[in-house]
């Protein structure tokens, strides 16, 4: 499932949407080149979960927490950004997989390079430049698939 | 001659509990069921020891839990099993969730073949095969697998087998539907278990998370970007 975007406001709204098809407990592993667009994406996808603060990058905390005002039963927005993480240990112990369990969701950017660490029930989001403006996002993953339709609905 | 007095340690799943052994005296506590690692362990460790009118410094063995499971869990039960030991000189012992429940099993009358399943959350489960006659046989490596493959594996070889651990407790509708199988009640490793192990040789030990040498192969890549 794919969806097409020009600009950043367009990648911010695609998050946006996204985030109404998340229940607690879900991973999100966000890939993508340098400046594609997931810590763009993540910041609609936060404002989607009812955070108030602006969703920056947390590339120097490794993971930050956001608390969440929804009705779908997510207290809390794990973002965690593993890019500058040297050893796989680090990712292990932010135990992000454990955390969900209590009323979270975990997006973590990069994700994909420590994609054993979450196991086989996460949703993957890909983030392709096309042009200076231009974005495809695919998703797929396990946990997308169990939600296919709705997934439809927001990538058309 | 056996060890005489041990201290076992299990935090592997979201529950927390210890067992001490002091000669002929054991007793095993369940000090939480939902995820209070941090809090109760050391007041439990303390507490039993008070019952026993024994001090850490009388440990000849510390029994810990490896995993594979919870992983906040064990580190908070490994964390503690070092400091102990270090602080102590008591040899330590590792052993793994599944051995445990597989010994559990053996002791509560289980024979034949057995599945030690552990909740691996992220929809995965941690799995290894035991037989379990006079002794107690690993029959493969702890593994990392979905439910679903572990109940098709069994269905379509039709074979007798009893599940046990969290992870059956977990999948239970998944596990019930394999026509040969046994679902037994044993959920969390047992802790008595692990002081039949106290016997072993100690040496160092490391937590087994399972999951970490695919990830490591994986973390390689990004270089070659
Ligand atoms: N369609 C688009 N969607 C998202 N961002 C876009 C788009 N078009 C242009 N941009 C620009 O691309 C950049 C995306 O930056 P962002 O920090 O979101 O990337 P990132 O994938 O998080 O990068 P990093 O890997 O460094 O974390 C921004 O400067 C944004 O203005
Ligand atoms: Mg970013």
């Amino acid at each position: 499932m794919s969806r097409v975007t020009v600009g950043p406001a367009a990648t911010e709204l695609a998050g946006e949407e996204f985030a109404r098809l998340l229940r607690p407990g879900d991973v999100v592993l966000l890939s993508g080149p340098l400046g594609a667009g997931k810590t763009t994406f993540v910041r609609g996808l936060a404002r989607g979960l009812g955070v108030s603060e602006r969703a920056t990058s947390p590339t120097f905390t490794l993971v930050r927490q956001h608390r969440c005002h929804n009705d779908r039963g997510i207290a809390t927005l794990h973002h965690a950004d593993v890019y500058r993480v040297t050893s796989l240990d680090e990712v292990l112990d932010l135990a992000l997989g454990e955390l969900v369990e209590e009323a979270a969701v975990a997006v973590v950017e990069w994700g994909e390079l420590a994609a054993p660490v979450f196991g086989a029930d996460v949703v993957t989001v890909s983030i392709a430049v096309t042009s200076d403006e231009g974005r495809t996002i695919d998703v797929d993953g396990a946990g997308a698939r169990d939600r296919a339709e709705a997934m439809a609905r927001w990538a058309s | 001659m056996g060890v005489v007095r041990a201290l076992a340690i299990e935090t592997a799943t979201t529950a927390c509990s210890i067992a001490l052994l002091d000669g002929n005296r054991r007793e095993a506590r369940l000090l939480a069921a939902d995820r209070r690692h941090v809090e109760v362990l050391a007041p439990g460790i303390a507490a039993l020891l008070e019952d026993f009118a024994l001090r850490a410094g009388d440990l000849e063995r510390i029994v810990v839990d490896r995993g594979p499971g919870l992983f906040t869990g064990l580190r908070v039960g490994l964390a503690t099993a070092f400091a102990l030991a270090d602080a102590t000189g008591a040899g330590l012992v590792g052993v793994t969730s599944l051995e445990l429940l597989a010994h559990g099993a053996h002791e509560a009358g289980v024979r034949g073949r057995l599945m030690a399943v552990v909740d691996g959350r992220r929809g995965e489960v941690f799995t290894q095969r035991f037989e379990l006659a006079d002794e107690v046989t690993a029959e493969s490596e702890p593994a990392v697998e979905r439910p679903r493959d572990v109940v098709i594996a069994w269905a379509t070889n039709g074979a007798a087998v009893t599940f046990c651990g969290d992870g059956v407790a977990r999948y239970e509708r998944d596990f019930a539907a394999v026509p040969n199988g046994t679902l037994h009640p044993l959920s969390v490793p047992p802790t008595l278990a692990a002081l039949d192990l106290a016997g072993r040789e100690p040496g160092p030990v490391a937590p087994l998370y399972l999951r970490e040498a695919d990830a490591v192969a994986n973390f390689v890549t990004r270089d070659a970007r």
